[in-house]
C-alpha cells in the first residue's frame, strides 16, 4: 500500500516542517534595557517595556503582548 | 605520532545518532518503514515533542493513543525516546497576560497546570522514555517568559521526574545557538542543579562551529568543577546546506557530545554507515580553510575532510592513503572520495578517505581555541593594540573590525556614501509613525575573533566612534552601543553628539565585554532616539591595560 515514493513524500513533507520548525539564527534573550531611562532619546521616548516590544520586534519579528514585556522588564530591574 | 594500533586514551566514540522527527503524524505503515530506515541507517534515538495541547486538550482529559503507539514503535526497534515537554498548552496561559491566541504555545503556563502535565506525562511514560526536555528552546521565539519562569518549570519538572522515575534525566536547552556565555553563566547558577544534560544548537554560520566548540568544551566545560559539569548533547539547530549536518555530526562527535539529533531527512547510510565503529581520534588543517578529522578503526584510519570552498588538499607523504599503495583513495559510495593520486578534491560536503592515517601530522584530541585560529584563512590579528573600521581607506577599511558583512541582519541595512569628503555609513530612520519596520538604525559590528574571543570580561576596551555632528541643533541626534557582556546584551548611556556639520569622536570604556559574536555580531551602534539619521566615518576598538587592585595598606 506504501511504496517507496509514498515514504519519499512523507520524508520531505517531514523535513519541511522540520525546516518551518525551526527558526531562524535570533537572539537567544531579550535584550537587557533595565539601565535605560523611560520616555528619553534613548528608550525612543516609550516606556521600558513598550522600547523592548519594539526592540524584540525590530530584531525577531515577534510583537511581546504588553504584560509579558512588563514581566521581563521587572526581572530585568531586579538583577540590575 | 602513530595512531594504528592500540586504542589512544584521547579516542572518542561516536555519539549516539539521532532523529528529531515527529513520529504521531505518520500512519503506521509509513511510520514503521521510516524508523526501519533510521536504525539501518545507525540512528539510535529519536526525539519529538510531547505536544500539550495534543496529549491534554482540556484541563485534566488527557490522551495518550498516539503518543503511546509512536513511543512503542520506536522502543520497539530498540530506539530510545527523547519527549519534549510542550508548547504550552492554549488553555494553560493566565489569561490576565493577554497573550493572542497564535502565541500562547510561546508562553508560560500556570504552574499548577504545568505540574500536572508533567507529573501525568512522566508517570504515563515510566520505564519507557528516560530523557524529558523542559519546552524545545527557551529563546524569543519559543519560550515568551522572562528567565526565572523558564527556570521554575525546569525546577518543578526535575523535581517531579526525580519523585516519580529515578531513572528520568532532564534536558536544559540553550537558548541560542551555542550561546557561550548563557551556558557559562547557567552553568555557574543555582538552575543548573535541575539540568542533567545540557542541550545546544548548531549554528547555521559553519564559520563560528570549530571556535564555539573549542572554547565550549576546552574553556566552558573543563572550568567547572566535576559537579557542575554536564554532558552536551546536540539538539538541532540551522544547516545552511544539506551536507553542514554532516559536519554538524562530525564536529558534535571531535567535541566529544554524547549524542547528536538532525532532521531524519539528513540521516543517510551512505554517509552514515561508513562511520559505524570508528572513533575519532584527532585532527589535521591540511590547507587553510580546510579541516580533516581522523577516526581509528578496525580497519585502519580514515580521515574526513572538507572546507568552505572548493579546493584540492595535497596528500603529502605523511597524508597518503596508507591503505591504498597506488595513493588512491578507496571509493565505494557516492560520499567517498575519488581521489587523484596526489590530491583530494575537498568541499562543503565532507569527503571519506578510508586509510588516511595522515601519520605525523595529526593532533591529538579536539582542537582547540589557538588550532581553530592557526587554521582560518587572512592576517592574523592577535597582537595588534587596536582594529577599526574606516570606509575612506582605501585598503583595509575594515582591520578586524567588521560592519559590511553584517548589513543583511535585521535593522541594520545601513548605507555606506561619501560624506564632507570622507566615506560614512550612515542609518536609514523613516521618523514616520507606523513605519518603524523599515528602520534601519543600528549598525553592526564584529571584532576579529582572533583579536578578541569570550574572556569573560577580562579585557577592558574603548570604543571611539567618529561622526558627523547633529544639524539639528542640541540633542536631536545621539546614540549609544548595545553590546555583549557578561551578563548578556547591555547598553551603554547615552551619548548625545554636539551640534554642527564638523567631525565628533566619542569614546565608551567597557570593562564587562564578552565577544563571541553570539547571533554573528559583537556590539552595535543605535542611534534609535535621535531626529536625524547618524553618519559614522570610522570606529576604533583598543584594548585598555587592566586595572590592578590597590595594593592593600601595610
Amino acid at each position: 500500500m506504501f511504496g517507496k515514493g509514498w515514504l519519499l513524500v512523507i520524508l520531505v513533507l517531514l523535513g519541511t516542517m522540520i525546516a518551518l520548525a525551526t527558526p531562524p539564527a535570533s537572539a537567544a534573550q531579550y535584550t537587557n534595557v533595565s539601565g535605560l531611562q523611560p520616555w528619553s532619546a534613548e528608550s525612543n521616548y516609550m516606556s521600558l517595556a513598550g522600547y523592548l516590544r519594539w526592540t524584540t520586534f525590530k530584531e525577531q519579528g515577534v510583537w511581546l503582548s504588553m504584560q509579558e514585556a512588563k514581566r521581563i522588564v521587572a526581572e530585568q530591574m531586579m538583577e540590575q | 605520532m602513530a595512531l594504528l594500533g592500540a586504542r589512544p586514551a584521547w579516542a572518542t566514540p561516536r555519539p549516539v545518532l539521532g532523529a528529531n522527527v515527529d513520529l504521531t503524524l505518520l500512519p503506521p505503515e509509513p511510520r514503521a518503514q521510516l524508523l526501519d530506515r533510521l536504525v539501518q541507517a545507525g540512528v539510535g534515538s529519536v526525539r519529538m515533542q510531547l505536544d500539550w495541547n495534543r496529549v491534554e486538550p482540556a484541563r485534566g482529559r488527557f490522551t495518550w493513543k498516539s503518543f503511546d503507539a509512536a513511543v512503542d514503535a520506536a522502543r520497539a526497534r530498540g530506539l530510545d525516546v527523547v519527549l519534549v515537554l510542550g508548547p504550552c498548552a492554549d488553555w494553560a496561559v493566565n489569561p490576565s497576560w493577554e497573550v493572542p491566541p497564535a502565541d500562547r504555545c510561546c508562553s508560560v503556563p500556570r504552574p499548577e497546570y504545568w505540574r500536572s502535565y508533567v507529573k501525568s506525562a512522566i508517570s504515563h511514560f515510566r520505564g519507557r522514555v528516560r530523557y524529558w526536555q523542559v519546552r524545545e528552546q527557551p529563546d524569543v521565539r519559543n519560550f515568551r517568559g522572562a528567565p526565572s519562569e523558564y527556570a521554575s518549570l525546569v525546577a518543578e519538572a526535575a523535581k517531579l521526574a526525580r519523585s516519580l522515575d529515578p531513572a528520568a534525566r532532564i534536558i536544559v536547552p540553550e537558548a541560542g545557538h551555542l550561546d557561550l556565555s548563557a551556558i557559562d553563566r547557567f552553568l555557574r547558577s543555582n538552575g543548573s542543579r535541575s539540568c542533567n544534560v545540557v542541550g545546544v544548537y548548531m549554528p547555521s554560520d559553519s564559520s563560528r562551529l570549530l571556535l564555539s566548540w573549542a572554547v565550549l568544551t576546552n574553556e566552558v566545560l573543563a572550568s567547572r568543577q566535576t559537579s557542575q559539569r554536564r554532558p552536551v548533547w546536540v539538539l538541532g539547530g540551522e544547516a545552511a546546506s544539506p551536507e553542514q549536518w554532516q559536519v554538524n555530526y562530525l564536529v558534535a562527535w571531535a567535541f566529544g557530545a554524547e549524542r547528536c539529533y538532525l532532521p531524519a531527512d539528513a540521516i543517510d547510510p551512505s554517509w552514515v554507515s561508513p562511520l559505524r565503529d570508528l572513533d575519532y581520534q584527532g585532527f589535521v588543517t591540511p590547507a587553510p580553510g580546510a579541516w580533516a578529522f581522523v577516526f581509528g578503526g578496525s580497519a585502519g584510519p580514515v580521515a574526513t575532510a572538507w572546507s568552505e570552498a572548493e579546493i584540492s588538499v595535497p596528500l603529502t607523504p605523511a597524508l597518503n592513503p596508507t591503505a591504498t599503495p597506488t595513493g588512491t583513495a578507496v571509493s565505494q559510495e557516492p560520499a567517498l572520495a575519488r581521489a587523484p593520486q596526489t590530491t583530494v578534491a575537498v568541499g562543503p560536503r565532507p569527503v571519506l578517505i578510508p586509510g588516511a592515517g595522515f601519520g605525523e601530522s595529526v593532533q591529538p584530541g579536539a582542537p582547540s581555541r589557538e588550532a581553530v585560529l592557526a587554521a582560518r584563512k587572512g592576517l592574523s590579528l592577535s597582537a595588534v593594540p587596536m582594529v577599526y573600521f574606516d570606509p575612506s581607506l582605501p585598503e583595509r577599511s575594515e582591520f578586524g573590525l567588521s560592519n559590511r558583512a553584517l548589513r543583511k541582519l535585521r535593522g541594520g541595512e545601513v548605507t555606506e556614501e561619501p560624506r564632507q569628503g570622507r566615506n560614512c555609513v550612515h542609518t536609514r530612520m523613516t521618523y514616520l509613525s507606523g513605519q518603524e519596520e523599515q528602520d534601519n538604525p543600528w549598525l553592526y559590528f564584529d571584532v576579529d575573533d582572533a583579536w578578541l574571543y569570550f574572556d569573560r570580561g577580562k579585557t577592558r576596551l574603548a570604543i571611539t566612534v567618529e561622526c558627523e555632528g547633529s544639524w539639528m541643533g542640541e540633542k536631536k541626534l545621539g546614540f549609544n552601543l548595545l553590546y555583549d557582556s557578561t551578563t548578556g546584551y547591555r547598553f551603554t548611556p547615552w551619548q548625545w553628539v554636539d551640534p554642527g556639520y564638523g567631525w565628533h569622536c566619542y569614546r565608551v570604556t567597557l570593562d564587562d565585554v564578552n565577544f563571541a559574536n553570539r547571533d554573528g555580531w559583537d556590539f552595535r551602534i543605535n542611534a534609535k532616539g535621535s531626529k536625524h539619521d547618524l553618519w559614522v566615518c570610522s570606529v576604533t576598538v583598543e584594548k585598555l591595560p587592566v586595572e590592578q587592585p590597590a595594593a592593600a595598606a601595610p
